[in-house]
C-alpha cells in the first residue's frame, strides 16, 4: 500500500509536464480592446513623438482589412496605407511591421514619418495589426504573425507592387516577419530591400541572456524569431538601425548578432548613442533619421 | 513584455546540516529571483520544488529534487545532490558542509537536454541550543528546538562554450551567495532564504527587470520552504 502511495505521488508529479503551460503570450503585449482606429486623435501612448507638422492628407489614407487563413480559420487582418493607391504599382512602398505593443494607433507616428521621407507621399508605406492587435481577428502566434505579413503582401501585389519596388521594415518584434520574408522567400513577394530597427536575435538569445546559462527557449516558448538564423539566407541590401542603450534588446547580443550575421556586402548600420529601444528616431533626430532611410532606399 | 525566465535558481540549499544516519525528510519549497512585474510589482518568480532527503550517514546526506513550477512548463527539471558535514565543533553548534550536486531538464517539445552540475559550501550556526539539550525534558511534539543560520556560496557551471548562433559562452560558472534560517521544530522546519543569484553578471539591458540588492549586477531570490523529517 505505501508502495502504492509513493508510487502515486511520484507519477502525478510528472503528469504535471502535460500541463505544458507556455510564455508565448507575454511576447505579444497586444490590446485588442479599441473599436476604432482614432490615428491622430488617438490619446494613448505613441510609440513615438513627432512634430504636429507631420500630417497625412485625408485622402492618403486608406483604412482597410484583408484575410488570412490561420489554423483552418479565417481571419479578419486591419491594415492602413498612406500613400496613393495609383502609385503602387509603379513606385517603391514600404512595408511597416511593427513592434509587440498595443496596436496601430501607437505605431502611427512611425508610420507618419516614413510617408514624410523625402516629401510627404514620396513613398506609399503600408502598416498592419498582427491577429490579437486592434480590430485585427485571432490571438496572436508566431505563424499567424507571418501570415498577416503575407497577407499585407498579397494585398500590394493585387495593386501591382512588384519584388523590386518594396522594402521592408521590421521595428522589435516586426524584425521576425521582415526577416522571414527575405530569408526564407516563402511569402507572395520577396523585398528588395530589408530594414531592421532594434531586432530581435531569437527568442534563444532572450532566454540564455535573462538565465545566463545556455538555457534553450523551448523550455519556455515554443516561438522561435530566428532572425539571426534567417539573417545568414538574406541577400538584399540591409540596414541595421539600435539603440546603444536598448535595455529591452541588447544591441551587443542582439543586434550586432543580426548584423554580423548578414553576409553580403552591402549592407550598412546605424547604432545610436544615446537611444533605447523606442526612440532611435528621436535620439538621431527625425530629418537625419528620415534622410538616412531615405538614402538607403534610393540607393 | 515580461518573460518568465530565471536565472540558474531554482531552490534554495538544501539540508545545509546533513541528516542524521537513516533519518528521511520530504522538503517543498518556492521562490525564485525578484523581478518587476510593469503595472503589478517587484515579486520572486514562483519556481517551486519537491525535494526528498535521506540520511546515509550521519554526515552524508543524499538528496534529490523534482521542479514543479518546471514540470508546469512542460519540462521535467531533475536535481541530485550528496551532502557531506565537512566539519562540526566540539558541541555541534557550528558546522560546515559542502553540496556536490547536479541539475538536469529535459523539455517535452524538442527534447532538449541539459545538465549542470552544482557545488556549494555552507556555514551554519545554532542557536537556542540549550533546547535541543533538553530535548526529554523541554521538547514535546510542535515544541522549538535548535534553530539555525547559515550563510554559503553556490555555484551552477555551464559546460558548453557556445551558445544560440555560435556565439561563445561568457559565464562557466554563475555563483550565489545566501543566507538562511531554519526555524525548527521536532519534525518541522521553515525554511527562509535569500539569495544573491550571479552577482557579478550584469542583469541589464535584458527582457527581465530583475531586482537586486547589488544593483544593476545579478538577482536577489527569495525562498520559503518546509521539511517535514520522519
Amino acid at each position: 500500500m505505501k508502495n502504492l502511495q509513493i508510487f502515486c505521488v511520484i507519477g502525478s508529479l510528472f503528469v504535471l509536464t502535460a500541463c505544458r503551460k507556455r510564455l508565448d503570450s507575454f511576447l505579444f503585449n497586444n490590446d485588442n480592446s479599441i473599436i476604432e482606429y482614432k490615428l491622430d486623435s488617438y490619446g494613448g501612448e505613441l510609440a513615438l513623438d513627432i512634430p504636429i507638422d507631420y500630417l497625412v492628407p485625408n485622402n492618403d489614407i486608406h483604412l482597410f482589412e484583408y484575410q488570412i487563413e490561420d489554423e483552418g480559420e479565417d481571419l479578419n487582418i486591419s491594415a492602413i496605407f498612406v500613400g496613393d493607391l495609383n502609385k503602387i504599382s509603379s513606385d517603391t512602398v514600404i512595408l511597416y511591421c511593427h513592434g509587440n505593443k498595443d496596436h496601430m494607433d501607437h505605431y502611427w507616428p512611425r508610420q507618419k514619418l516614413l510617408s514624410h521621407l523625402g516629401e510627404q507621399g514620396r513613398f506609399g508605406v503600408l502598416m498592419f495589426d498582427y491577429p490579437g492587435y486592434g480590430l485585427s481577428e485571432g490571438e496572436p502566434t508566431e505563424q499567424n504573425m507571418y501570415e498577416s505579413t503575407n497577407g499585407a503582401m498579397k494585398w500590394l501585389k493585387n495593386n501591382g507592387l512588384s519584388d523590386d519596388r518594396l522594402v521592408i521594415y521590421g521595428y522589435s518584434l516586426g524584425s521576425a516577419p521582415a526577416t522571414k520574408s527575405v530569408g526564407d522567400q516563402s511569402f507572395v513577394l520577396s523585398p528588395s530591400k530589408l530594414i531592421l530597427e532594434a531586432p530581435f536575435a531569437s527568442s534563444s538569445v532572450m532566454v540564455q541572456d535573462a538565465s545566463i546559462l545556455n538555457m534553450p527557449a523551448s523550455y519556455f516558448v515554443n516561438t522561435k524569431i530566428e532572425n539571426a538564423e534567417q539573417i545568414k539566407k538574406c541577400e538584399v541590401p540591409f540596414y541595421w538601425l539600435h539603440g546603444i542603450n536598448d535595455d529591452f534588446l541588447s544591441i551587443e547580443s542582439h543586434g550586432r548578432t543580426v548584423y554580423k550575421n548578414h553576409s553580403e556586402s552591402w549592407k550598412q548600420k546605424n547604432e545610436v548613442p544615446g537611444a533605447n529601444h523606442s526612440d532611435v528616431p528621436t535620439f538621431m533626430g527625425l530629418e537625419v533619421y528620415s534622410d538616412s532611410i531615405l538614402s538607403f532606399i534610393t540607393k | 513584455m515580461v518573460l518568465v525566465v530565471g536565472i540558474s535558481a531554482c531552490g534554495p540549499a538544501k539540508f545545509v546540516e546533513p541528516l542524521k544516519k537513516f533519518e528521511n525528510a520530504i522538503a517543498i519549497d518556492v521562490g525564485g529571483p525578484m523581478v518587476t512585474i510593469p503595472d503589478v510589482a517587484s515579486m520572486p518568480i514562483p519556481f517551486s520544488s519537491i525535494t526528498y532527503g535521506h540520511g546515509w550517514s550521519d554526515k552524508l546526506t543524499l538528496h534529490g529534487s523534482w521542479y514543479t513550477t518546471a514540470a508546469i512548463f512542460g519540462v521535467a527539471q531533475i536535481g541530485a545532490g550528496a551532502t557531506y558535514g565537512v566539519w562540526k565543533s566540539k558541541r555541534q553548534k557550528h558546522g560546515i558542509s559542502a553540496m556536490l550536486g547536479f541539475n538536469t531538464a529535459f523539455d517535452v517539445y524538442e527534447k532538449n537536454f541539459k545538465f549542470w552540475p552544482q557545488l556549494d559550501a555552507h556555514y551554519y550556526f545554532k542557536y537556542n541550543y540549550k533546547g535541543e539539550q533538553q530535548e526529554d525534558l523541554l521538547t514535546k511534539n510542535g515544541r522549538k528546538r535548535s534553530n539555525l543560520l547559515y550563510v554559503g556560496v553556490g555555484t551552477w557551471y555551464e559546460l558548453e562554450g557556445v551558445k544560440a548562433h555560435g556565439e561563445k559562452q561568457q559565464d562557466i560558472v554563475v555563483p550565489m551567495l545566501n543566507i538562511g534560517h531554519d526555524l525548527n521544530w521536532k519534525k518541522w522546519t521553515l525554511k527562509t532564504e535569500v539569495k544573491l543569484i550571479a552577482p557579478f553578471s550584469s542583469n541589464e539591458n535584458i527582457v527581465l527587470d530583475y531586482v537586486s540588492l547589488t544593483g544593476d549586477k545579478g538577482s536577489t531570490g527569495v525562498y520559503l520552504g518546509l521539511i517535514r523529517k520522519f
